[in-house]
């Protein structure tokens, strides 16, 4: 039995495969694990130090040499860490009745309820603020520690986020991102339905000139399309309207600005060509003798394309819009240029008339990170943040996916005879 | 696709070729089928028939040596003959079976096999005559008078076996003149017994004691005029092969008319 | 036009591009009997279908010249409407082809194509179909469920259902056989001399015995002409053609 051709390809093939499902495992593991972190409760460190002095706060970093630790943020938030060389330290301790005192702006402060009260600790604070919530971190046990964590966790999904964007939830990101996607959904899909009806049914020059202009699309960077939408729907589309409509808004402009609907637009123009191709091939895949019975029972071309044919590709449907939306959620660049701002004032949906507000501004859960990572005044709050941004835009986008998956298998099931 | 080349390279061949032996012989194209193994299967039908006739006719022969020559050994050859001959009747017949009911024949292959099948039936009974003629020779085998009436139911006998060769090489050729030339002799052949007929009446009432060898002379007659009905008989189905029309029953003068 | 002749052509050619498919066919289809239209392979014969109900239209280059007359409609007059063309002129094609939606609804696609929406007439004109190609009892309990689940024989009459459904003048049938085992397909044959009673077939074969049994007219076609016409005992005991002969018996190279 000697070897045969393809023997070693194999393993070649499986490897490849198990390096690419291991790296993308890995990638969502250290999402989750570094995202989740941020929200595990950290204990109370008390140093005493050579010098005499005392430190009183959380251990946010430590290796070889050093140790950070954030102590009382008593003026601004993120601005009170410590960084203690490891010989410095004579030794720590954390006590049980050490208290941190979390105001509603994210600053957190540090006592021992031995020698002050909450009340005093609060009262450090230099800027008015709201108390949101004393915790004994120290004298908590596992169980209780893990309530604490799920708290912040369930914070982080369901509250909006402070000022300073450092701390609180992102739920307005989250409300705009899945809105945005939706929004989206709904210009791509007649549009990418549209053309490649178009595309399927005449077979001229110029339908080749067209599909070949839709695989060129589909190549182009996203950014540029941000700078597509920023002069032709921002500048030139918005500033028409305002002109005509809102004139006497001006000049504060209502549509001549970033907003959901040119950004829904962009990126409708961006997942355009991904649709197209997945509809076009899955109309291409039908049984020309379906087409055929149909004409032969008296439909007319439309009828057959309304009743059958695509309904018969329901699945390529979804598959287009699955692609769409997860190309669409991780184009953030161009939704930088076209309506993302790190803090909205309101959201695009509520319950004013008429509910939606399609030239408001909005948050979005990849600009999330950037701004959490790169832009933020606090590195060591913004980014587990990120982290945490990022995992939770994976897990929409994935259940976005599944969701699409699931109702495509459900209508393959249906159709699974055209899949030979 | 190799038939189809044979298509492509024989026809040229056939516009150069002499048209008329090639043709007449095989007017009907029987030897081309795509099918070997059928046309090996007809052309064996068509073989055995023939041999069954020449038997056929080998029996009148005899038959005729009996009477006319009073060659009494030929009575023997006769009855081993006859059995040579039903067993062939029963294979030829059992063969078109099998054609039909592989083969499921169209056209002319059909029209073919249905004609052997009748044809079977009316040349055994051409057989079974000349057996009748042989042993009612075998009787007057004694009888020395009548010397002239003999030499009658010779020229009847002769005429009665030219038909049935006229008929035989009809099948064989798929010759329609021929064929139509054999149903018109069937006239004369009537017109000879006929007129043997009247003679041996007439004898018989000349002289009574010998009505019963007169008698015996006209059974002989008949049957050669039976024979020659069989072999008129023979030459429809021939016709009926060629043409696809059942001339029978319509008479000589439409069966000669060209096919509509 | 006879009251006894279905539908006829009169000089009908065909070309695909530049090439010519059917040549001067002029063909009376007689009614409410079957017609076979028999010849060897690339004869036209699926072709000369197409063109009857104006599926050719469909092909980008073909090019249609000659008269169709249906009853008394004329196929390319300027004013007869395509579809309602296709609804007389009924086809089946050779591999069954249901649409992936429940039976009951494939029977009643054409049905709805005609307008009519009440569920109760939809049923009833569906039980018919389904009953005149004997698939109703086997069905009835699974009206609901998925057509592409039925076996290959089943399939085809239910193409044929939703065929009549729509009430044709002319069915013609692309040699239905050649997709079926021999017991379906002497069974779909028996069902063909029923429908022969309410409408017209015209069948298409290569297979000599079934247009033999099941027609009872023939036409053979060689190379996009026809060759010969008549009724199929005379043709295939006795035809008239040497070409008709040859094939018949075989002797076709």
């Amino acid at each position: 039995m000697g070897r045969r051709e393809g023997d070693g390809k194999i393993w070649l093939l499986a490897g490849a495969t198990a390096t690419g499902l291991g790296v993308l495992l890995c990638l969502i593991g250290w999402l989750a694990i570094a995202g989740l972190g941020a929200f595990w409760p950290l204990s109370v460190t008390e140093m005493q130090l050579r010098n005499g002095s005392a430190l009183l706060g959380e251990i946010v970093f430590e290796d070889s040499g050093v140790i950070a630790l954030r102590t009382s943020e008593i003026d601004r938030i993120g601005v009170a860490y410590r960084r203690v060389p490891r010989i410095d330290i004579v030794s720590q301790s954390q006590p049980a009745d050490a208290i941190t005192v979390v105001l509603d702006d994210g600053r957190r402060l540090f006592g021992r309820e031995s020698t002050t009260s909450a009340a005093r600790v609060f009262a450090l604070a230099s800027r008015p603020a709201l108390e949101r919530e004393v915790q004994h971190v120290n004298a908590l046990d596992r169980l209780a520690r893990m309530r604490l964590f799920f708290g912040n966790v369930g914070r982080f999904l369901a509250t909006p986020p402070t000022a300073s964007n450092l701390d609180g939830g992102v739920l307005p990101a989250l409300i705009d991102t899945v809105v945005l996607v939706l929004l989206m959904s709904m210009i791509v899909m007649p549009l990418g339905i549209a053309t490649a009806i178009h595309l399927h049914e005449q077979r001229s020059r110029s339908t080749r000139f067209v599909r070949s202009a839709i695989t060129t699309l589909a190549g182009i960077p996203s950014i540029v399309y941000g700078v597509l939408g920023l002069g032709l729907f921002v500048h030139g589309v918005g500033g028409s309207i305002d002109q005509w409509f809102y004139a006497d808004r001006l000049p504060v402009p209502t549509f001549a600005t970033g907003g959901l609907l040119w950004a829904s637009l962009t990126l409708a123009l961006l997942t355009v060509p991904v649709v197209v191709v997945s509809v076009e091939e899955g109309l291409a895949r039908i049984p020309a003798g379906l087409r055929d019975g149909s004409l032969a029972l008296g439909a007319t071309r439309e009828e057959t394309l309304w009743r059958l044919l695509l309904p018969a590709a329901r699945p390529a449907l979804l598959t287009g819009l699955v692609l769409a939306i997860a190309r669409a959620a991780g184009a953030v660049a161009p939704m930088m240029l076209v309506g993302v701002v790190k803090l909205a004032p309101t959201l695009p949906i509520d319950g004013d008339f008429p509910f939606l507000h399609p030239s408001r501004q909005f948050m979005h859960l990849g600009f999330g990170i950037y701004d959490a990572a790169l832009a933020s005044s606090d590195a060591i709050r913004g980014v587990p943040r990120a982290y945490a941004c990022a995992a939770l835009l994976v897990a929409v986008v994935v259940a976005l996916n599944l969701s699409a998956i699931l109702l495509r298998h459900r209508l393959r099931e249906r159709y699974r005879a055209l899949e030979y | 696709m190799i038939s189809g080349l044979h298509v492509l390279f024989a026809r040229p061949l056939l516009l150069t070729l002499p048209i008329p032996n090639l043709q007449a012989m095989d007017r009907l194209h029987l030897s081309q089928h795509i099918s070997r193994q059928f046309n090996n299967e007809i052309e064996d039908v068509r073989r055995q028939v023939l041999a069954m006739g020449g038997l056929v006719e080998e029996q009148i022969a005899a038959a005729m040596h009996v009477l006319i020559e009073r060659d009494a050994g030929a009575g023997a050859q006769i009855r081993e003959r006859e059995q040579q001959v039903n067993a062939a009747e029963l294979a030829i017949d059992e063969q078109c079976a099998f054609i039909l009911a592989r083969r499921q024949p169209a056209a002319s292959d059909l029209r073919l096999v249905l004609a052997v099948m009748k044809m079977l039936g009316d040349l055994e009974r051409i057989g079974d005559e000349a057996k009748r003629i042989a042993r009612i020779g075998e009787r007057l085998l004694d009888d020395e008078g009548g010397v002239d009436v003999t030499a009658s139911l010779g020229d009847l006998g002769r005429c009665s076996r030219d038909m049935l060769r006229g008929a035989l090489d009809a099948f064989a050729r798929l010759d329609e003149h021929l064929a139509l030339d054999v149903m018109k002799r069937d006239r004369k052949l009537d017109a000879l017994y006929k007129e043997l007929n009247a003679t041996l009446v007439a004898r018989m009432q000349q002289k009574p004691e010998q009505i019963p060898v007169e008698l015996d002379r006209l059974w002989c007659a008949r049957s050669f005029e039976r024979i020659g009905d069989r072999c008129k008989n023979l030459c429809e189905f021939v016709l009926y092969l060629l043409r696809g029309k059942d001339v029978r029953h319509s008479g000589l003068a439409k069966a000669g008319e060209s096919p509509a | 036009m006879h009251a006894d002749v279905a539908l006829r052509t009169e000089s009908l050619c065909l070309w695909y591009g530049a090439r010519q498919v059917l040549h001067e066919i002029s063909l009376s289809i007689p009614a409410l009997r079957i017609t076979a239209l028999v010849g060897p392979s690339g004869c036209g014969k699926s072709s000369l279908l197409r063109c009857l109900n104006r599926l050719n239209d469909e092909i980008a280059d073909s090019r249609t010249t000659g008269r169709i007359r249906i009853g008394e409609i004329d196929a390319h007059a300027k004013d007869t409407l395509v579809h309602d063309l296709r609804r007389r002129v009924g086809i089946v094609f050779q591999r069954p082809n249901p649409f992936p939606l429940s039976i009951h609804d494939n029977v009643a696609y054409g049905l709805r194509l005609l307008g009519i929406r009440r569920r109760s007439e939809l049923d009833d004109r569906v039980e018919a179909a389904l009953k005149a190609v004997a698939l109703w009892n086997e069905v009835v309990s699974r009206l609901d469920e998925s057509a592409l689940d039925l076996s290959i024989g089943q399939q085809q009459r239910l193409v044929v259902a939703r065929a009549i459904a729509v009430e044709p003048d002319i069915l013609m049938l692309d040699e239905p056989g050649s997709a079926l085992d021999p017991v379906s397909t002497l069974r779909f044959e028996e069902l063909l001399h029923e429908l022969a009673r309410r409408h017209t077939i015209v069948l298409v074969t290569h297979n000599m015995q079934q247009a033999a049994r099941v027609s009872d007219f023939t036409a053979f076609l060689h190379q996009g002409r026809l060759v010969e016409f008549g009724a199929t005992d005379a043709l295939f005991t006795n035809p008239r053609e040497r070409q008709t002969e040859d094939f018949i018996t075989g002797r076709y190279g």
